[in-house]
């Protein structure tokens, strides 16, 4: 019985310790932290540091990404030879390979757990998720003491405000992503049509659409479906619709333009069938490349045309403009520093090394997966040879229209979880269980009213 | 007569041995399972999004899951998942292993063959079944077209998503409970069957009076962990369906994940988990006490 | 009326008809799934999907091999793993005994307690978890997946209800000529316990050597990695780019270990007791 009792005694105190240690540790952090964001030059400056922090420093230095095997070679050349340069006493761990679907579980545990990464990867979709919590370390005072090259001219405007909160800098933009049409020259040349081109009207790529489409062996127009609503955050947009007003603060999926528009997608899968349905589309992540779809909407990138060969001769055009003007989807990635972090100055300038010196740009910018955030590289992030001759317009579809339309999808600041309400509203019109956008955008608009008092009461 | 066992104050050998053989097991326990689990409870009455400290709310996680119809409606669909799965896994996992308990040829290479969904990959369990399931060129809408059914759109259809898992789950857990049932016929003596023979009992009666009474305390053990299992069910709904079309696939165990890890309320989700537990301890607890009936344990407890 | 010989007989066909027609229907994913580790990229994606591939391509395994440094992940694991399930073993067979057949004051109320550990979904245990470990220091090594990994309540659970099972008359003669608890243990209770060490040796290896979010979430250097993290790090954010060839390559070689040991583990699955050495 005395033993029972005295176990029980123990059991509590050690719930209690623990449980008060909890809340603990993070004020011990805070206070490191605020100790250490000082820019007093000690040390040596030279090409790429800034002589704040001591050049023999030691310890490890962490870094997390989700770049596969493959893509990671070269970012390690090139983080290889920064730090032999300039700090050779650090022990480099880097955490690749990471897929990208449980980067976004693992980070957090890490950051939450109080052992983060020095330098991470940032999605534009979670960036101001990350942010607003104070998961990661404002930019903007590095950048005003470190000065990267070409900040922030020679970055694309979307980019920029992509990875902004509160309108501090959170993110430091290396790649983007924007979206095209891919055409399918083989069926296109049987209908007697000029290709599109950014002039051309929703209803224009409709009529293309139908003159392609042969019953279920060949889908004329595919604009994107359910997996990922933002990919069709620019078709709204010419519609004259959107998803909230700028301040972010009330639902727009009640206004007329927003339903007609996301009645327009809805009825080019169930009413003119020109697009694919989903049982088409499921299991084959890429419908165009197995010749099932004329005109494909999709990210731009010349590993795309790795994947299409010479399977059938194929271009690329620009996406249509709407009533309300035209708007191209832009998407990106960055880099961030977490907020409790231990060597912010290193990682600072180890993405001012990375990403301004135009010698890396060149062996990034080369590696064609995403074009360069930097609007002078571009050219490291053309096709080369035989995909340079069928994407002749690369240049024009994926750099000049998106800097000049490119609109930036509203991650608002739960994005995730609006996400979800989102997707279990939209699913319905994707799958053709609702027909009438009208009801699905009305329900969408109360859950999300509803959604948007709790988050700024 | 019964004879009245005088126990003495201090601690009996027995109880000794039992704490020593215990108390490898019960150290881990306690420091891996208990002390985060406590500490779970502690975060029910907290807010929490993993980057500043944990801010007290008292309950306010509960009054929300009272009013958070996605709870409720994410509960139901865990229960219509455990129903689906957990009746039909168990009783065809007993139907295998008694097959596999017979002396034919080729039994190893049998049990290889039903233990193979355990040991596949489940990207590739999930590339396969939902070609099964496409609503256009899929085996199963196939074989109902030939039938003269016009097949549903399984996997993209809100009524068809969630028993189309349950087809899988029970697929996929069958192998697993097939092969604990199997260990549990090995422990029946053979002397069993043969008393029942000179009885002249012919197999069915085998199989009910002999059989299945004496690996009860397996079955209990299959049963519970079959229901443990289909509960927490997490990855096949994340893979096949991403929780959709419109949350219909979605379980309590994915809207933990999806609370913890993707919108940063740490502390609803432990509340959820809380909920959840207490839900599965209750049934657990119903299955003990009923368990104590028609388990047929031979040393007594 | 048939002879017994014939009515087995009958018995046998109709066990082998029904082993068949479900075993095909059972094995499809996992045949499609090897098949697949020797076909060319993008053969696996295709419309209409493909079973054989075109050519049996042998390099997929041999490319999958050296992209990464498996022979370290394949270290790591066999480490991990080996420690975890000897661990087990011993621990849960010495929990589901004393569970099982010894009386020691709670045992009952602590092995509810047990059960209800199986319960909790694993997220929400983790960051406490992660917490612990990195108070412990044990972030970033193996001894964080091994150690939380020498217990089991499932095991133990496991362990108990096949204990349960076992004659007490066994016991009960040991009993009577004098065996300690220790010597019953392991000279008769263990020996009859070969089915069931069997099946939790072949899950507790099973599920530690495919285990993949704990790992995940605690490994962050590549040389600590393990076999399933090492696999994950061929996917590239975009699905076109991953070269899932080499991921079926990887993953049917992962597999293989756990077919050997399921059936070298099926010489464990020896019918049970034989009673005539016992009398009364």
């Amino acid at each position: 019985m005395i033993r029972r009792e005295f176990l029980k005694i123990i059991g509590q105190l050690g719930i209690g310790a623990y449980g008060l240690s909890i809340p603990g540790c993070g004020n011990a952090d805070k206070a490191v932290q605020q100790k250490y964001l000082t820019f007093e030059v000690k040390y040596p400056q030279t090409e790429w540091t800034m002589g704040v922090i001591d050049p023999n420093i030691g310890g490890a230095f962490k870094i997390m990404s989700w770049e596969s095997a493959f893509q990671f070679k070269k970012w390690n050349r090139i983080i290889d030879t920064f730090f032999k340069l300039y700090y050779p006493n650090i022990k480099v761990q880097i955490d690749w390979g990471v897929s990208f679907g449980n980067y976004n579980t693992k980070l957090p545990v890490l950051l939450a757990g109080g052992s983060p990464p020095d330098l991470v990867w940032m999605h534009d979709t979670r960036a101001k998720a990350f942010s607003s919590i104070g998961l990661l370390q404002k930019l903007d005072p590095f950048i005003e003491k470190f000065n990267p090259k070409g900040w922030p001219e020679e970055y694309y405007p979307t980019q920029i405000e992509s990875f902004q909160y509160k309108n501090y800098q959170y993110g430091f933009p290396y790649d983007y992503a924007t979206g095209g049409l891919y055409v399918n020259l083989e069926m296109y040349k049987d209908i007697d049509e000029e290709l599109p081109n950014e002039n051309w009207t929703f209803d224009d790529l409709l009529r293309v659409g139908k003159k392609l489409t042969k019953g279920n062996k060949q889908f004329g127009l595919n604009l994107g479906n359910e997996a990922n609503v933002g990919y069709q955050y620019w078709i709204i947009r010419s519609f004259g619709g959107d998803w909230f007003n700028k301040e972010l603060t009330e639902s727009k999926f009640n206004l007329p333009e927003t339903i007609a528009a996301y009645q327009w997608i809805s009825d080019l899968r169930w009413k003119h069938k020109v697009a694919p349905m989903p049982e088409v589309t499921q299991g084959r992540p890429q419908p165009f490349v197995d010749g099932v779809v004329a005109i494909d909407f999709n990210l731009g990138a010349p590993q795309f045309g790795d994947l299409l060969e010479d399977k059938f001769d194929w271009t690329i055009a620009p996406t249509p403009r709407g009533e309300s003007g035209r708007f191209q989807f832009v998407g990106g990635s960055a880099l961030s520093i977490p907020q409790k972090a231990t060597h912010k100055h290193i990682a600072f300038e180890l993405i001012r090394y990375m990403l301004s010196n135009p010698e890396n740009l060149e062996i990034i910018g080369g590696m064609g997966r995403m074009f360069v955030s930097r609007m002078s590289m571009y050219k490291y992030g053309l096709p080369k040879g035989k995909l340079a001759t069928k994407m002749s317009n690369f240049k024009h579809v994926f750099y000049d229209l998106a800097r000049q339309d490119g609109v930036v999808v509203p991650y608002i600041q739960k994005y995730q979880e609006w996400d979800d309400i989102c997707r279990r509203n939209l699913e319905l019109l994707y799958f053709g269980e609702e027909r009438s956008s009208k009801k699905v955008c009305l329900r969408l608009h109360d859950a999300t009213s509803r959604w948007l008092e709790k988050l700024n009461s | 007569m019964k004879i009245k066992i005088h126990r003495p104050k201090y601690f009996q050998k027995e109880e000794i041995a039992g704490l020593c053989f215990l108390s490898p097991n019960l150290i881990g326990f306690l420091i891996f399972s208990f002390l985060p689990i406590t500490a779970s409870i502690f975060l029910t009455f907290t807010e929490w999004n993993l980057a500043t400290s944990p801010r007290f709310v008292g309950f306010e996680n509960y009054v929300n899951i009272i009013d958070d119809e996605l709870f409720w409606k994410y509960l139901w669909n865990t229960f219509y998942y455990a129903i689906g799965t957990i009746p039909a896994t168990v009783m065809l996992s007993f139907f295998l292993a008694y097959l596999l308990n017979r002396k034919i040829h080729g039994i190893v290479f049998f049990r290889t063959l039903f233990f193979s969904p355990s040991i596949t990959l489940l990207v590739a369990i999930a590339i396969v079944w939902s070609w099964l399931y496409n609503a256009d060129f899929g085996l199963f809408n196939f074989i109902l077209g030939t039938l003269g059914i016009d097949g549903p759109r399984w996997l993209q259809s809100t009524t068809w998503a969630m028993p189309a898992i349950i087809i899988m789950g029970i697929w996929k857990g069958t192998g697993y409970s097939m092969l604990i049932f199997l260990a549990g016929l090995q422990n029946i003596p053979e002397q069993y069957y043969e008393a029942a023979d000179i009885d002249g009992a012919n197999w069915w009666q085998k199989i009910t009076h002999v059989t299945i009474p004496l690996i009860s305390s397996t079955t209990f053990f299959v049963l519970v962990t079959t229901m443990i299992g289909a509960i927490q069910g997490f990855d096949q709904f994340y893979i096949m369906t991403r929780g959709g079309p419109a949350g219909e696939t979605t379980t309590l165990v994915y809207y933990i994940f999806q609370n913890a890890f993707e919108w940063f309320k740490m502390g609803y989700a432990a509340t959820i988990a809380l909920m959840l537990f207490a839900i599965i301890l209750v049934v657990t607890l119903f299955q003990w006490r009923f368990a104590n009936k028609w388990v047929y344990d031979e040393g007594g407890s | 009326m048939l002879s017994r010989k014939s009515r087995k007989r009958i018995a046998d066909y109709l066990t082998y008809i029904v082993l068949i027609l479900f075993g095909a229907i059972v094995v499809i994913p996992f045949l499609w799934m090897i098949l697949s580790s020797f076909k060319d990229a993008g053969e696996i994606w295709t419309f209409p999907p493909v079973f054989m591939p075109k050519k049996f391509q042998w390099s997929n395994y041999r490319d999958a091999w050296n992209a990464l440094p498996f022979d370290r992940f394949l270290f790591n694991s066999i480490i991990v793993t080996v420690c975890v399930t000897i661990g087990q073993l011993f621990t849960c067979s010495l929990g589901g005994y004393a569970f099982a057949r010894l009386r020691f004051p709670g045992r009952d109320k602590i092995f509810l307690l047990y059960l209800a550990t199986m319960m909790i979904p694993f997220p929400v245990m983790m960051i406490p978890l992660f917490i612990i470990m990195r108070t412990l220091g044990w972030i970033d090594t193996l001894t964080a997946l091994i150690v939380p990994g020498l217990f089991s309540a499932w095991g133990t659970f496991l362990m108990r209800q096949y204990m349960l099972g076992i004659p007490k008359a066994l016991e009960d003669a040991a009993r009577i000529d004098g065996c300690s608890y220790w010597r019953l243990y392991w000279n008769i209770i263990v020996p009859l316990c070969k089915p069931v060490f069997a099946t939790l040796g072949i899950f507790t290896f099973m599920g530690t050597w495919n285990q993949f979010f704990w790992p995940l979430i605690m490994i962050n250097t590549i040389s600590a990695k393990t076999l399933p993290l090492g696999l994950v790090m061929f996917q590239a954010r975009i699905a076109a780019e991953t070269p899932w060839h080499l991921i079926m390559a990887a993953s049917c070689a992962i597999v293989l270990p756990i077919i050997v040991l399921f059936i070298i583990g099926q010489k464990y699955y020896v019918k049970g007791i034989v009673m005539s050495g016992i009398k009364g």
